[in-house]
């Protein structure tokens, strides 16, 4: 969620409110602490309360999870959800760290606040990176389009740039049999609008083969058609634009000046390749901290429950309000 | 006509607009008109009219026939191959007239030449013994219509011959054919008889010139030939779309409903529905000359509803889809004005980021409205019906002499201007879109409707025009001018997107707009730049004509128009001819001051926007892709969305698992137009529906209703490839055509589309699972705002 001055409004509440809360909690455990010769702990009144706090929160931040895959629930808009979830979970820390008495404890208890620790922390990393990202996708990939549709448009781009070169180089490849529908289709199947077709291949497919072009056909096979497949896994060479406009600068010594134009539409293509690489790097760095946040946070839930159960069942020190 | 591109295109003024044509065909439809006979009745024709292609739009000029001709003078000649609306192609010849030369000439097809003497089967025996033979033998070619199911159609050739005096029901002298040609009934929907047909080629341009699927032609030669579909495949399995058209079309019955989609956009009407067979429409003058398949084809398209007193027929502010025609009552119509200022929609009461987004907007539209507007001295308010309210007392009533309301919300699906309530009992018949669009297409309804508007409408209509109503306030003085109009008025009906006159070109009309919206435009530097927008009671085009008056003689050119004026959607204008114009001005000093002071506001706010800096409203993009005329844009702000498609994967949830939006579309700044429906002020999408089943119902989201034939149509005119086409399950099971042996499943094309979540509760899931603040719902002029705001921010920042 990018938080900037222009949307600010809308979390001031959360912010005033998280804020108040955090410094009220902080005067009630120094006021506790007055006269005490260590922090209080875990066990504490005010230790319980803030740690019944912290867990109360985590408990609400993990239902974001299914909150999320209930799309067409009206509990509140996920929006609302995740200002709750940013500002609720920057509260728990304090509320955490103080219910611990700034001890680490035994090793149960030392998880739990490590790996809560993580999650805020990977909470963050990921708050950090919507703010950074979608505005460098903007600016890096202007030929952006959507992630899963990738390896589609890759093959896409790919079949357009073989046949191009079919066109270039004079062989035709062998068209791939139709393959029947398993079903039957009553009504249109067409796919219309002014945003729909494809429109490649107008201005650099010449009328007929061009001679000595052939070289162009090994180039396409051996590297052109791995990159625009696969991108840089298919081939390294032409990852940067620098590398790619040697490649072609040297495939056009090779060719024919009547190839340079189908030459320079690979290029394009090349490029738009690369660009999806970038997204698809950048777009990974927009949603990796997730496998990080997830998994921590299902460990967390774990953790935390252990915690609750070993500390009213097993803890040696009275336990305020219920002993 | 053939169209010879290199040829000098001109552009030519005709019925009213601007239309492009080459150099011969402008002087052809230019030239004077022909004198000729019709069975010693003279007429007196235009060499040739202006003609639509109904798929592109495009104008061409179609030469004037003997039939055309025939129809003036009121001869009835008999057609079979020949509709108004399809190329002439004179196969049947049953149009047969003498024109004085050896051979006979077929009236559909020979232009009209001056002092050409034409004899029609009534004045000739030599017509009439042809038509005769051509009659008995095409009637010994063919078999009336089979199968039980078949609804039963009129038999046009039948008709023809009982005009003639041909007895069917005694043997001919020509022995009825044997042969059978055949039947295919592999269509779910229209069963085809190939021995009932006559070959009169109206399926194949229905199918191909009027809805442009392509996929009828004739295949074989002789006794064999016939009407084939595709590559001569069975009907269905051809790219047939069932659109229906083709049976619609067929004289004989050889094509014909096998009743299998149901429409029933009624159920749950409160009064009760009932539909009215194809028979009792057709006694309706205004149904005159309509198609009785048509009719019978699209029966839940028109039903007769019957009100008690005090029973609201449609309210202010509704969305709807139909039009009503009375048949028997009186009705209210009126303004609930003073509910509706008081009122206070929840959208105004946002709060954060997009109730400030609203809040700028609100306030921007509301300094539009305080700018200098005739609006504000309005004393008429302009409705969707034959009359205008007085501002004052704002109720009129309707009666079945008014024929017609609610026309331009069936057309142009624009939420109802007033409120209409039962007066006595009332009987009217409601019809959907695609029956009204029928009927304007008819020259007979036309002219009915034409007429009503001279006799009955003129009065309330110009005591609508505020310019006319401030200028004249005695009513005696009024009555003399309305009477004076009378008669110089001449409607103009005109189609989304024709132009009435382009920047430069000469002035001829002064234009009052009746229904609908123009935009007013000019070219500059840099684009297209619109600079005002005229609804129901405006005017415009008064600038040029008067520009020879002393008091503009230096502010602009004389004589020429300073702005190109076009249709947004379906329009009706009011033109008087120039020279009516300025006598109206000279008899009326009133007018003139009021004219002219308007036309000095106009020509100030003109050069002010000229004078604006870098952050104008050069609307040329963002009007060429639709954007103005779009409710409900799914605009993402792409510097907040992180591309996790919550969005897309939300619609999916609450459509069965089928998105209807994609997440890629139009950028302006950093905001995306996702692709999904933008519930367009006029959507495209609704014209040409052969079922009605996509519509708006009482609101703003339009709807595509589960009796959708998935005919394609609405995905075909989406301009903003917003339709998707899906196929759903539908339980059945056939042979597998590739396969013997093997069955597969039978799926049915659908048409899908944003319905705003009206399925669900009417909160656009996509806006409501977006946990980043980026999917929006806004108008087209809120998003031009956001986009002028951010432009004029990153200015700011870079100085």
């Amino acid at each position: 969620m990018l938080i900037t001055g222009e949307n600010f409004r809308p979390h001031v509440p959360w912010i005033i409110g998280c804020g108040l809360a955090a410094l009220a909690a902080a005067a009630w455990f120094l006021a506790e602490s007055i006269g005490l010769a260590a922090w209080p702990s875990g066990g504490s009144r005010v230790g319980l309360v803030l740690g019944l706090g912290a867990g109360l929160i985590c408990w609400f931040e993990f239902l974001l999870w299914p909150r999320k895959k209930m799309r067409t629930w009206r509990i509140g808009t996920v929006q609302l959800w995740l200002r709750a979830h940013i500002w609720l979970g920057l509260l728990a820390l304090p509320l955490a760290i103080m219910h611990t008495g700034f001890r680490l404890g035994g090793p149960l208890s030392a998880a739990t606040i490590i790996v809560f620790v993580l999650v805020i922390a990977s909470g963050a990393w990921g708050l950090l990176m919507q703010q950074l990202i979608p505005s460098r996708i903007l600016d890096l990939v202007p030929a952006e389009t959507i992630v899963s549709q990738i390896p589609h448009l890759s093959r896409l781009a790919a079949h357009d740039a073989a046949r191009l070169v079919s066109a270039v180089c004079g062989d035709s490849q062998d068209d791939e049999p139709d393959n029947y529908d398993n079903y039957l289709v009553i009504g249109a199947s067409r796919h219309v609008g002014a945003l729909q077709g494809r429109v490649l291949m107008t201005r650099a497919a010449p009328q007929e083969p061009i001679p000595d072009s052939l070289v162009l056909r090994s180039y396409f096979q051996n590297s052109l058609k791995p990159y625009l497949l696969s991108g840089r896994a298919g081939f390294p060479g032409l990852a940067h634009s620098r590398q790619a406009d040697e490649y072609f600068a040297e495939l056009r010594t090779h060719m024919p000046v009547a190839a340079h134009p189908a030459i320079a539409a690979l290029a394009d293509l090349c490029d738009q390749r690369r660009q999806w690489d970038r997204q698809a790097w950048l777009h990974g760095w927009l949603h990796a901290w997730l496998l990080i946040h997830l998994p921590l946070s299902v460990l967390l839930m774990i953790l935390l429950s252990a915690h609750v159960v070993w500390a009213l069942k097993y803890s040696t020190h009275p336990i305020p309000f219920i002993n | 006509m053939s169209i010879n591109l290199s040829e000098e295109i001109v552009p030519v003024v005709l019925e009213g607009q601007v239309v492009e044509l080459e150099k011969s065909a402008a002087e052809l439809l230019t030239a004077p008109r022909v004198k000729l006979k019709i069975d010693g009745i003279e007429v007196e024709m235009p060499r040739a009219t202006l003609a639509t292609d109904p798929n592109t739009g495009r104008k061409f000029p179609r030469l004037t026939t003997v039939y055309d001709a025939a129809v003036e003078a009121k001869v009835a000649v008999p057609v079979l191959c020949h509709r108004d609306h399809m190329t002439p192609v004179a196969v049947c010849r049953f149009c047969t007239v003498e024109v004085g030369g050896r051979v006979l000439a077929a009236a559909c097809h020979r232009a009209v030449e001056p002092g050409l003497d034409v004899k029609t089967h009534k004045t000739s025996a030599k017509v009439r013994k042809a038509i005769g033979v051509l009659t008995e033998l095409l009637l010994a070619d063919k078999h009336p219509p089979r199968g039980a199911h078949l609804e039963s159609e009129r038999d046009e050739l039948l008709s023809v011959a009982a005009e003639l005096g041909i007895k069917t029901d005694k043997p001919s002298r020509f022995p009825l054919t044997v042969r059978d040609r055949g039947r295919d009934e592999s269509s779910m929907v229209i069963a085809v008889d190939h021995s009932s047909c006559i070959l009169c080629d109206r399926c194949v341009r229905a199918c191909n010139e009027i809805r442009n699927n392509q996929v009828l032609g004739r295949a074989g030669k002789g006794y064999t030939a016939r009407i084939a579909f595709d590559l001569d495949n069975p009907m269905g399995e051809s790219d047939c779309v069932s659109c229906g058209e083709c049976m619609v079309s067929c004289p004989t019955g050889a094509l014909s409903n096998r009743a299998v989609v149901e429409a029933k956009p009624w159920i749950g009407a409160k009064p009760a529905a009932t539909a009215v067979n194809a028979d009792d429409l057709l006694s309706h003058p205004l149904f005159e000359g309509i198609s009785r398949a048509f009719l019978a084809w699209n029966i839940q398209s028109v039903v007769r509803r019957v009100y008690e007193p005090g029973e609201i027929v449609c309210r202010e502010g509704e969305f709807g889809s139909s039009a009503f025609i009375i048949e028997e009552g009186d009705l209210e119509i009126f303004l609930d004005a003073e509910m509706k200022h008081a009122a206070k929609s929840k959208s105004s009461q946002r709060t954060g980021i997009f109730g400030l987004v609203k809040t700028v907007v609100t306030g921007l539209a509301k300094r539009e409205t305080k700018s200098p507007d005739v609006d504000a001295r309005r004393n008429y308010i302009p409705i969707d019906a034959p009359v205008s309210l007085e501002m004052a007392r704002p109720i009129a009533t309707l009666t079945p002499a008014d024929i017609l309301f609610g026309e331009m919300t069936c057309m142009s699906s624009y939420p109802r201007s007033a409120t209409v309530r039962a007066k006595t009992r009332v009987k009217l018949l409601e019809i959907q879109r695609n029956v009204l669009y029928t009927l304007q297409r008819s020259k007979k309804a036309k002219s009915m409707l034409d007429d009503v508007y001279r006799k009955r409408s003129i009065d309330s209509h110009l005591r609508g025009v505020a310019l006319f109503a401030d200028a004249i306030t005695n009513n005696a003085e009024f009555n003399a001018f309305v009477e004076s109009m009378r008669d110089k008025v001449k409607l103009v009906r005109l189609n989304p997107g024709d132009t009435v006159f382009r920047q430069g070109d000469l002035a001829d009309n002064f234009y009052l707009v009746r229904v609908g919206f123009v935009k007013v435009s000019q070219g500059r530097p840099g684009g297209e730049i619109a600079i005002a927008y005229i609804g129901p009671g405006g005017h415009f085009g008064e600038i040029a004509l008067m520009s020879q008056l002393l008091e503009l003689a230096d502010k602009t050119l004389p004589g020429v128009r300073i702005a190109t004026v076009s249709a947004l959607d379906h329009v009706d204008l009011v033109s008087i001819a120039a020279t009516d114009f300025l006598e109206l001005l000279s008899r009326y000093p009133t007018i003139r001051a009021a004219l002219l002071k308007e036309a000095e506001r106009r020509l100030d706010q003109n050069r002010a926007l000229t004078k604006k800096g870098s952050t104008e409203i050069n609307l040329g993009e963002f009007l060429k892709q639709g954007l103005m005329d779009a409710q409900s844009l799914l605009v993402l702000d792409l510097e907040k969305c992180t591309r996790c498609d919550e969005c897309t994967k939300a619609c999916a949830d609450t459509h069965q698992g089928v998105t209807r939006l994609v997440r890629e579309g139009l950028r302006f700044e950093n905001f995306l137009v996702a692709s999904s429906c933008r519930s367009c002020l006029d959507p495209h999408c609704m014209v040409g529906c052969p079922v009605g089943s996509i519509r708006r119902r009482s609101s703003r989201e339009i709807v595509i209703e589960d009796w959708c034939i998935g005919c394609g149509k609405c995905a075909e005119n989406c301009p903003y490839g917003n339709i998707n086409m899906h196929p759903f399950p539908t339980g059945k099971k056939m042979a597998d055509p590739n396969q013997p042996g093997r069955t597969i499943p039978v799926v049915q094309q659908k048409a899908t589309m944003c319905d705003l979540c009206s399925s669900l509760d009417g909160t656009p899931s996509c806006v409501y699972a977006c946990p980043h603040d980026a999917a929006h719902r806004m108008t087209g002029g809120e998003l031009m705002t956001l986009s002028i705001r951010r432009a004029d921010r990153l200015a700011g920042t870079k100085s």
